[in-house]
């Protein structure tokens, strides 16, 4: 791929934050991070972020709920009062990562395995099933397009998919855009680096294919130096399992 | 005027009894009484429950020190900088019991025990395998609307323990930045210990995030969530928790 992946989908994310919209951030998802910080510049919304209303985005610290990532914050809502603010639904948007998902959009970032045994326990879901309950629109981005992470069934429901009730609007990856037109899963725009072929090759379940298939942002130089300003350190590079160490050296 | 106490740090394993359930403050690598979790790590106490939003380095040092039966939490890890291989390891060896939570089932868990309700109802974590494998989950049915809900139920934690940025003399603390839920917390608690940075001879009543009704003692401790960050006073000491992580 000749495009930097977290460059690739900031554009791609920034993209589905609207006028006018409150979007949480969530944590440990830095690309998202970037990509609101983008969207600040141009466009009115509000963010909730280290549950802060309104703060500016410095992006220093590998932990997306530092006090030391925000500035300016408007007001302090803290955990209560973002949630009380969810479970009335008054957020409109979130970018969740999951570890797995399948083609109903359920997510799994809880165990890979048996629950009580598991092969692989994950880090959690923190709040995952929470926003898919009550946020209006829920985009999940994925980084490493991979028969690994798109499963036919996920070992466990961290959070629901469109055969419970509403699922994720949209999954955001390094190779295509799906949505769910009448609960199915469907290709709606790709990457123009691959073809069809290859994310049917990368995906463990089928998939319809839209009739108006577009293709997905690609950030050109200038778009590629307003990333590289709003993040100098790369933190958005810590999601990219070939570049994390890369930044973490700037750590050390 | 309240009973609250100061205490040193070294009086911690007389307070914090084996068997019990402890909430602990803060988020990942944010705020965690490290100061304290030390002390107990390195105390008589065992069989330990766990209950967290975010846990990474509290856990990891109590985990290692065979001291936990049980993390209930939404999440263990260290953000950008990696797993805990040490929780991971413990779970998929069966040598601990991790019961997931989300965000709102930690929250209103704490809530309910903080208002003296024994439930509190919730239409999210239903549609998720969370209500399948945490007994804090039970289905109810709304009684006005007939909706099938989630009723999630009250806990009240034998301790909670919190580090705040500071204290006054009468024991009311102040969190300086947006708080995990950490008044419900230590409402709910039995018994509330707090380190802090710093304690003055007065917080205005619009600085307090926790009265001093829900406050047991106070350790004053320069430095008490090192090497995780405590906001206004020092940020997470990212190289020190990336050595810790690459053992």
């Amino acid at each position: 791929m000749t495009n930097n992946i977290s460059d690739f989908l900031i554009a791609n994310l920034e993209k589905e934050i609207e006028e006018g919209m409150t979007i949480v951030q969530g944590t440990s998802t830095f690309i998202p991070l970037i990509a609101t910080k983008l969207a600040q510049k141009g466009k009115k919304i509000n963010l909730i972020g280290g549950f802060m209303m309104n703060p500016d985005i410095n992006p220093i610290i590998p932990s997306t709920f530092s006090s030391y990532n925000y500035s300016n914050g408007k007001s302090y809502l803290g955990l209560s009062g973002f949630l009380d603010m969810l479970q009335n639904k008054k957020v409109d948007l979130e970018f969740l990562r999951p570890a797995q998902v399948d083609e109903f959009g359920n997510i799994n970032n809880t165990v890979i395995g048996e629950y009580k045994k598991p092969t692989v326990r994950l880090p959690g879901g923190m709040g995952v099933d929470d926003v898919m309950t009550f946020i209006k629109k829920i985009i999940l981005y994925i980084p490493n397009h991979s028969r690994k992470v798109f499963v036919k069934k996920v070992d466990f429901v961290t959070a629901h998919g469109w055969d419970k009730g509403k699922g994720p609007d949209k999954i955001i990856t390094n190779m295509c855009v799906f949505e769910f037109p009448n609960k199915k899963v469907t290709l709606t725009a790709i990457n123009p680096e691959y073809t069809i072929e290859d994310v049917k090759r990368e995906t463990g379940f089928k998939f319809r294919i839209s009739a108006d298939m577009k293709n997905m942002i690609v950030p050109d130089e200038e778009m590629k130096k307003r990333i590289q300003e709003s993040d100098p350190l790369n933190i958005r590079d810590l999601e990219i399992k070939e570049k994390r160490e890369e930044v973490l050296k700037k750590f050390r | 005027m309240k009973n609250m106490k100061i205490i040193q740090l070294n009086q911690i394993k007389d307070i914090i009894t084996s068997n019990s359930t402890i909430a602990i403050g803060g988020f990942t690598i944010n705020r965690k009484p490290i100061s304290i979790i030390k002390e107990i790590a390195e105390s008589d106490t065992n069989n330990l429950s766990l209950y967290t939003l975010a846990g990474s380095l509290d856990i990891d040092l109590l985990v290692e020190k065979s001291k936990v039966k049980k993390v209930m939490a939404a999440y263990v890890g260290y953000e950008g900088l990696g797993i805990s291989k040490i929780v991971r390891h413990a779970v998929e060896s069966g040598g601990i019991i991790f019961e997931d939570l989300t965000e709102i089932l930690y929250y209103l868990r704490l809530r309910g025990g903080a208002a003296g309700v024994p439930f509190i109802p919730t239409s999210s974590i239903i549609k998720s395998d969370i209500f399948k494998i945490n007994p804090a989950c039970k289905k109810i049915k709304d009684p006005f609307t007939k909706e099938e809900l989630c009723a999630v139920q009250s806990i009240n934690p034998d301790f909670s323990i919190i580090h705040a940025q500071k204290a006054d003399r009468d024991g009311n603390i102040l969190i300086d930045e947006p708080d995990f839920c950490e008044k419900e917390m230590a409402q709910a608690s039995k018994i509330r210990i707090f380190s802090v940075e710093k304690i003055v001879r007065k917080l205005k009543p619009r600085e307090i995030t926790i009265p001093s009704q829900f406050v047991d003692y106070i350790i004053p401790v320069k430095k008490g969530a090192y090497p995780t960050g405590c906001y206004k006073n020092y940020s997470p000491d990212i190289k020190y928790i990336l050595n810790h992580l690459a053992k």
